[in-house]
């Protein structure tokens, strides 16, 4: 198992804490336990990928506010809920607000050790898909004021010699800028231009949605 | 009887005793009522003695009858109330069983790996003996709840009896976030009753103020729970308030709300207060219930203090 994630639990029972622990670490996780929290909200680590385990049934802060103030805090590490009470509500609730999976316990080995690994694959796929989107933007905002100009116009299909025409340059110059957005860009084609655009589109990356794309 | 005619006639005093006449031919027993007093002449003497015999016997039976069917009727709703505590019950004895699951498990993994770690696997050893403890602690609390013969009347220390209701519902108080202040004044006596009774009294008020708070869906929800003596030492009382911030009484149910098979609830049999009364009138106590300023009923339950034992 990768060093670089972490298995968070959080149940306010310390003996479910170290049986989930002594677990997750036969099969090499790093495992961090807490019994309250407030605890794990003030101190678990965003940077790490991984994902929560979250009892539902905890009276300091139940499993379903815990989720709310993870998301209040923007923190979207997957999270597992595991619960003694088959209550569809409050399953419903979970899944609503955007769990992972939710576990009747108790909780066959197997089922909760796939369920772990998926979860934290999802987090790792998330957390490059997020690195992905950074170093994207990190690449987009190198471009010049000029350079960006160009880019709008070309991932709207025009051609130079428009391009050249609106923006009042010769059609020499528009090649240049386009070369050279091209290579800043780390793309071959307009179609690869296109699927950047449209990624960091989504991703709502300010300053990409504050350019003029018209 | 003879005795008890001989020495109540000697007095002059009425005499009023109950007896069995048992029948050695295999009839049924038969209760007789006798009453009536004597007459003595000048010297002291009992002259005549004059009175009634009654045969009784089918009052008694119906009284004996009324008597087990009032215990059946409160042991069913004990068992009915148990079965709103479900979800607690289930949660309390899901924690330990997962932590031995896992520890078990692990320490399958455990035994596979080398070198085996020792330590962690002896703490997964000795925590599941804990842990095994605790489900049967739950067990043994919960045979207690259901059992059928009540313990028959003491001494009970109300204060211990609120809070270990508390901790049976505290799992259901955490999940419908309703938050419980508990204020009980130091001079809040004991009670003289039977505590099985007395706590499935209480289990029944409570779980009716989480399922008022709960149907009523009110953002801040809260549960009081107040307690005081009053009146002088020896023959004082023993008053508990439950204060819910559910939607409240209407006149109409607050007409019929001891009334046997009266529910509110969509799968209440309506037996809960009817049976609450039941075992207050049982301890000579009283309980009414109001609407509170916020809104939502608060239940008044006062029970006979023990009496102060001679120090």
């Amino acid at each position: 198992m990768t060093g670089q994630t972490r298995i968070y639990v959080v149940d306010d029972d310390v003996h479910v804490l170290s049986a989930f622990r002594r677990l997750l670490q036969t099969v090499g996780y790093d495992v961090v336990t807490y019994d309250s929290p407030n605890e794990f909200l003030a101190h678990h680590d965003a940077s790490l990928p991984g994902c929560v385990i979250l009892d539902i049934g905890m009276t300091e802060l139940n499993g379903l506010e815990t989720q709310q103030k993870m998301l209040e805090l923007g923190v979207s590490r997957p999270i597992i809920f595991v619960t003694g009470l088959d209550d569809a509500r409050t399953g419903v609730e979970a899944m609503k607000g955007g769990a992972y999976d939710y576990l009747l316990k108790p909780i066959s080995d197997t089922v909760l050790l796939s369920t772990v690994e998926a979860a934290v694959s999802r987090d790792l796929q998330a957390f490059r898909e997020r690195e992905d989107l950074m170093s994207l933007a990190k690449r987009w905002k190198s471009l010049t004021v000029r350079e960006r100009e160009v880019m709008s116009q070309i991932i709207r299909g025009r051609l130079n010699k428009q391009i050249a025409g609106d923006l009042n340059i010769v059609e020499k110059t528009v090649k240049v800028h386009r070369a050279r957005v091209m290579e800043k860009m780390g793309v071959r084609s307009v179609a690869g231009l296109v699927h950047i655009a449209e990624k960091l589109q989504r991703s709502g990356c300010r300053e990409f949605l504050a350019t003029d794309h018209r | 009887v003879r005795n008890v005619i001989t020495a109540e006639s000697k007095s002059g005093r009425p005499f009023d005793v109950n007896f069995r006449l048992v029948d050695r031919d295999g009839e049924p027993t038969r209760w007789i009522r006798c009453r009536g007093r004597s007459q003595t002449d000048d010297e002291g003497k009992i002259s005549r003695i004059g009175g009634t015999l009654v045969d009784i016997s089918d009052r008694m039976a119906l009284q004996t009858e009324i008597e087990s069917q009032r215990q059946s009727l409160i042991h069913l709703s004990r068992v009915g109330t148990v079965g709103t505590l479900t979800g607690a019950f289930a949660h309390e004895l899901s924690q330990p069983l997962t932590a031995i699951l896992h520890n078990a498990q692990a320490i399958e993994r455990m035994l596979d790996q080398q070198p085996i770690n020792m330590r962690e696997l002896r703490s997964a050893i000795s925590d599941i003996i804990e842990d095994d403890c605790r489900v049967s602690d739950v067990i043994r609390h919960l045979r207690a709840l259901l059992k059928k013969d009540s313990s028959g009347f003491s001494q009970v220390d109300m204060t211990l009896l609120i809070h270990k209701v508390i901790g049976l519902v505290r799992k259901e108080l955490a999940l419908h976030h309703v938050k419980v202040a508990v204020k009980i004044a130091p001079n809040a006596p004991p009670v003289w009753g039977d505590d099985v009774q007395l706590q499935q009294l209480l289990l029944n008020l409570i779980t009716n103020a989480i399922d008022a708070i709960q149907t009523s869906g009110k953002r801040e929800s809260a549960l009081t729970i107040t307690a005081y003596g009053a009146g002088s030492h020896g023959n004082g009382n023993f008053h508990v308030c439950i204060s819910d911030t559910g939607d409240g009484l209407t006149t109409a149910a607050m007409a019929t709300l001891f009334d046997p098979f009266y529910s509110t609830k969509e799968h209440g049999l309506g037996l809960g207060l009817a049976i609450s009364q039941a075992i207050v009138n049982g301890h000579k106590g009283s309980i009414r219930a109001e609407n509170n300023s916020q809104g939502g009923a608060v239940f008044h339950v006062t029970l006979p203090a023990a009496r102060e034992k001679a120090a």
